[in-house]
């Protein structure tokens, strides 16, 4: 047994280096038994970019949001053409809000295959990236490209492009895509992505032995509504405290200051609660399809579902949803059959709009307010990492104590860097800058 | 040739492959076919995998830190730097350049000829528009892309 074990002082300090300086850091400090620290520590926020849209035009703040984040653009983009609407009084069609679901469900399905393969995956193998899985499980490599192509697929048959989608605008599209497109999409859906899920349920079957087993009860909120697994729409639900309107985002949310996070935490009913996949699993588990819901069974993943490890799990149940309802939608288009249709971009009014957008790591705020030149005065955008991470917190101290005395420093870390990953957090928004060294 | 930007245009100079791909569209007589295709793929650094092509001359173009001067414009090949993958391993952001590179490579993706052209970044934050220095280093990648399509014809 490891002399690092039944310690009655644990001093742990994970500095995550990233491409550009210090974002976030697992903090743990231990003395003689008693826990005085158990945190994430956050040096730097994508809180600044409402500066950036001060005196934007309302045609503008789509594409300046959608550029904050790659990996979350899609979902800025649309949360901000909800609250330019909300404000504007601009009104849009059954097809625009259905080719933003399809939009929606590409995404979520391509950040959540992501993270389970290319992040989850390699902490269950205990190697340290993807990069390795190449030698040893290249079909499960291949697959992953191959569906997170695809999604982008969706993204690009729908939004002119995947990664920053143009023909999304205030008050509808300014492109529809033809049948013909729809139907290659779907025939895709049908014939490749649909089997490379249930290919990744049974992937994430052989793995789940290697899921931490911790409990923690918290505070579950998510967007939830009568007609679908809400991601596009809904109320603001609490497992804890009921629905509200997102008129209430800010009573939801609740912005606090810590010293150790340049992010903002926030609470409810709770001293924190969950967003993201588990908590719209445990909120809206009922409106799910019912293959998604076979795959949970397989998964072992339950409704009340208080593991936050399990935040993958549902990430791959919900990826199938994803794909099946992307389907069904499809053929509600080829149903109605797409058609051009002017974007309504005429206000009826300027004041203040709130957008709320389920984004694959939970419920995502933009609340503007325009003046009378469609020009915003104020932004306030609430990101969903900002909004887990009391919750990451309190996870930690629940969860060292618990494992001090049976585990080593390193497991300790390495199921503390587990944790912090489960929740995917969006950190700081992406920098793809290259860090080179010249080979002597 | 295709010329693959990376890089968010909202993050000061991290901008740097836009503005190249913007100055390239503008290059060249009206009507005439452009030696190149240009490709923007924002901060999706993974979809560089479904971009490489094998049988044409890939370029990259990428703000890059090398401990040069600000401004400064390297070329050199994949193989001729060790690439750090500094990723935290905590998010999706992590995933850049540098693991593309390393899953092209054990995949057998890696084209032949694939040249990446990096600017020393003096800033990058939120925020719109190149620094000085690095607005002065676009028309320099721009005529080393020219001379690649020369070298090539």
């Amino acid at each position: 047994m490891s002399r690092d074990l039944g310690l009655e002082n644990l001093d742990i300090n994970v500095k995550h280096l990233t491409r550009v300086e210090g974002h976030g850091n697992i903090v743990v400090d231990m003395k003689n038994g008693v826990l005085h620290k158990a945190q994430l520590d956050i040096v730097e926020a994508p809180r600044y970019f409402e500066a950036l849209l001060k005196g934007r035009s309302f045609h503008e703040a789509a594409i300046i949001t959608s550029r904050i984040c790659g990996i979350c653009s899609l979902g800025h983009q649309l949360t901000s053409l909800k609250a330019t609407e909300q404000a504007l009084g601009l009104a849009v069609t059954e097809q625009t809000v259905l080719l933003r679901k399809l939009l929606i469900h590409g995404a979520t399905l391509q950040s959540n295959v992501l993270h389970a393969y290319f992040l989850a995956a390699p902490d269950f193998l205990k190697v340290g990236s993807v990069i390795p899985l190449v030698a040893t499980h290249p079909d499960v490599v291949l697959r992953a490209l191959r569906m997170k192509k695809l999604a982008n697929d969706i993204g690009d048959a729908v939004g002119g492009r995947a990664v920053h989608p143009i023909t999304c605008v205030p008050g509808g599209f300014t492109h529809v895509p033809s049948v013909e497109t729809l139907r290659l999409l779907r025939g895709k859906l049908v014939e490749s992505m649909v089997p490379d899920w249930l290919a990744t349920v049974e992937t994430m079957k052989a793995l789940a032995g290697a899921i931490p087993v911790f409990e923690r009860p918290t505070e579950y909120i998510s967007l939830r509504n009568d007609h679908d697994y809400a991601l596009y729409d809904g109320d603001i639900c609490s497992s804890d405290a009921g629905c509200v309107p997102d008129s209430e985002y800010r009573r939801m949310t609740n912005e606090f200051i810590v010293p150790h996070s340049s992010s903002k935490h926030c609470k409810v009913s709770r001293s924190s609660y969950m967003v993201g996949a588990l908590a719209r699993w445990n909120n809206n588990h009922d409106k799910l399809c019912p293959e998604a819901l076979q795959a949970a069974a397989t998964l072992g993943l339950k409704p009340g579902c208080a593991n936050p490890y399990m935040n993958t799990v549902a990430q791959v149940v919900e990826a199938g949803h994803c794909a099946l309802d992307a389907v069904a939608i499809i053929d509600k288009l080829l149903e109605m059959g797409p058609r051009y249709e002017k974007p309504n971009q005429e206000p009826t009014q300027y004041g203040t709009g709130i957008g709320s957008t389920e984004v694959p790591r939970g419920i995502l705020y933009h609340e503007y307010t325009y003046d009378r030149q469609a020009r915003i005065v104020k932004a306030n955008c609430i990101i969903p990492t900002g909004q887990n991470l009391a919750n990451i917190d309190d996870d930690m101290k629940k969860l060292v104590p618990e494992v001090v005395a049976t585990k080593s420093k390193e497991e300790i870390t390495s199921w503390l860097e587990m944790l912090v990953r489960a929740y995917d957090p969006c950190i700081s928004c992406s920098v793809h800058m290259l860090d080179v060294e010249f080979l002597e | 040739m295709k010329v693959i930007a990376v890089g968010n245009a909202f993050y000061g100079d991290d901008g740097v492959g836009a503005a190249v791909l913007a100055g390239l569209a503008g290059v060249g007589r009206e009507g005439d076919a452009p030696p190149w295709e240009l490709v923007d793929l924002g901060t999706d650094a993974l979809a560089l995998l479904e971009h490489l092509e094998p049988g044409r001359v890939n370029i990259v173009v990428d703000a890059a830190r090398m401990g040069l001067e600000p401004g400064a414009v390297a070329v050199f090949a994949p193989d001729e730097v060790k690439v750090r993958i500094l990723g935290d391993g905590l998010s999706l952001h992590g995933l850049g350049l540098a693991e593309a590179f390393g899953l092209a490579q054990r995949l057998g993706k890696m084209p032949a000829e694939v040249l990446v052209i990096g600017v020393e970044p003096a800033q990058v934050a939120v925020g719109e528009g190149l620094s000085d220095a690095v607005a002065a280093a676009v028309p320099r990648v721009i005529d080393i892309i020219q001379a690649e399509v020369l070298r090539h014809a």
